[in-house]
């Protein structure tokens, strides 16, 4: 089943499994970069992104910092990646 | 239906943090933006996560154990890897270039602010130079003229009194800063040269006085040396080896003492004459000095 293309914060609370206050701090961050950040709307990247900030928190139990040097790090190799 | 437990490597009988500590092995070396384009181990890790989803937690694994299905909480099950989602040109890859470019990440994250590297302030680093004075420097004060390490000349006040190691600072005085950078402090640390005729104690200053076995016995008018001159001092009768005496106001600053210690010298290699006279006396005026 594919996501629709937008979905509420609420609606991705339940699809991540993690509180609105939370992914609420990971936009304040900087670590996700909502599709529309005024409306706070989330596409399927911003799903996933949050899924990998998930694991990288309770299953890696990794700190904040680690979790933003990941997350570049992470975004560094997919863009190498692209731009081949 | 696949069994979680052999999934994870578990024994049916695995506490809760064995089957977290399970799970997060495995995620090592499966996560898939931890391992990325790897197929295989992007397969294997959903199916690890299924596992760990079923027994992760006492609720789900009660369930599980009693032979509950277990339900999806949510749509798409594991969903997309970040990885996933990126390839064929994610928002997050493409816009890297943009959101970071050549600045320095590690600044951004460690409270650095962004600079524009045509502008370069930097304070001055301060300077510290070591200033060797006498004691007779410290007891009424003086002046030194010092070169600092940048060539800087400066005229250095040492007020009487200063303790040994203190710094006296010049403020602005240090190196020069860049661009609009104040410059750095000048520090002077004074230093004491050791003096072999007194020591610091504090505010005072002691010192050895020599005295002869008629001086120590008979007492008297004896003359003490003080760094800036010599005093008469008055010696009771009797005294001995590590009596001290004091001399107000000697000291170091105006509120220091001269304490005196004194130290009885016998002669070296007294004549026969004189070892004779002693006897005589000794066995007229002799008293015990071990109990």
């Amino acid at each position: 089943m594919s996501l629709p293309l937008r979905q509420s914060l609420q609606e991705i609370c339940k699809i991540c499994q993690l509180e609105s206050e939370l992914i609420s701090q990971f936009v304040e961050l900087e670590w996700i970069h909502p599709i529309d950040r005024d409306h706070l709307m989330f596409d399927e990247e911003d799903v996933a992104r949050i899924k990998l900030i998930k694991d990288l928190k309770e299953v890696f139990e990794v700190n904040d910092e680690g979790v933003e040097i990941i997350l570049h790090l992470v975004d560094q190799i997919n863009y190498i990646q692209l731009k081949g | 239906m696949s069994d979680p437990y052999q999934i994870l490597g578990v024994s049916k009988s695995a506490t809760q943090d064995e089957i977290k500590k399970a799970y997060r092995k495995l995620a090592k070396t499966l996560h898939p933006d931890l391992n990325p384009g790897n197929k295989e181990a992007e397969k294997k890790f959903k199916e690890v996560s299924h596992a760990f989803d079923q027994i992760g937690t006492p609720e789900e694994r009660k369930k599980f154990d009693q032979g509950e299905a277990f339900e999806q909480q949510h749509a798409g099950g594991g969903g997309q890897s970040f990885y996933g989602s990126q390839q064929g040109g994610g928002r997050y890859s493409s816009n890297f270039a943009d959101a970071f470019g050549d600045e320095d990440f590690f600044q951004n994250i460690f409270g650095g602010k962004r600079r524009s590297r045509d502008e370069f302030n930097f304070p001055g680093e301060d300077e510290l130079y070591k200033l060797e004075v006498d004691l007779i420097d410290v007891v009424h004060g003086a002046e030194k003229m010092i070169t600092l390490p940048s060539g800087k000349k400066l005229q250095v006040k040492i007020p009487a009194g200063i303790e040994e190691g203190k710094k006296l600072r010049f403020k602005g005085l240090g190196g020069a800063g860049m661009g609009t950078g104040v410059p750095g402090d000048a520090y002077v640390e004074i230093h004491i040269r050791p003096n072999e005729n007194f020591k610091i104690k504090g505010k005072d200053l002691e010192t050895e006085l020599p005295l002869s076995i008629f001086e120590a016995v008979a007492g008297g008018s004896i003359p003490v040396r003080t760094l800036d001159g010599q005093v008469s001092v008055t010696v009771p009768a009797g005294v001995s080896s590590g009596n001290k005496l004091r001399v107000k106001g000697k000291g170091l600053g105006p509120d220091g003492n001269l304490i005196v210690i004194i130290k009885v010298i016998a002669p070296k290699a007294p004549s026969e004459e004189f070892i004779h006279s002693m006897n005589e006396m000794k066995s007229k005026f002799n008293y015990e000095v071990r109990k």
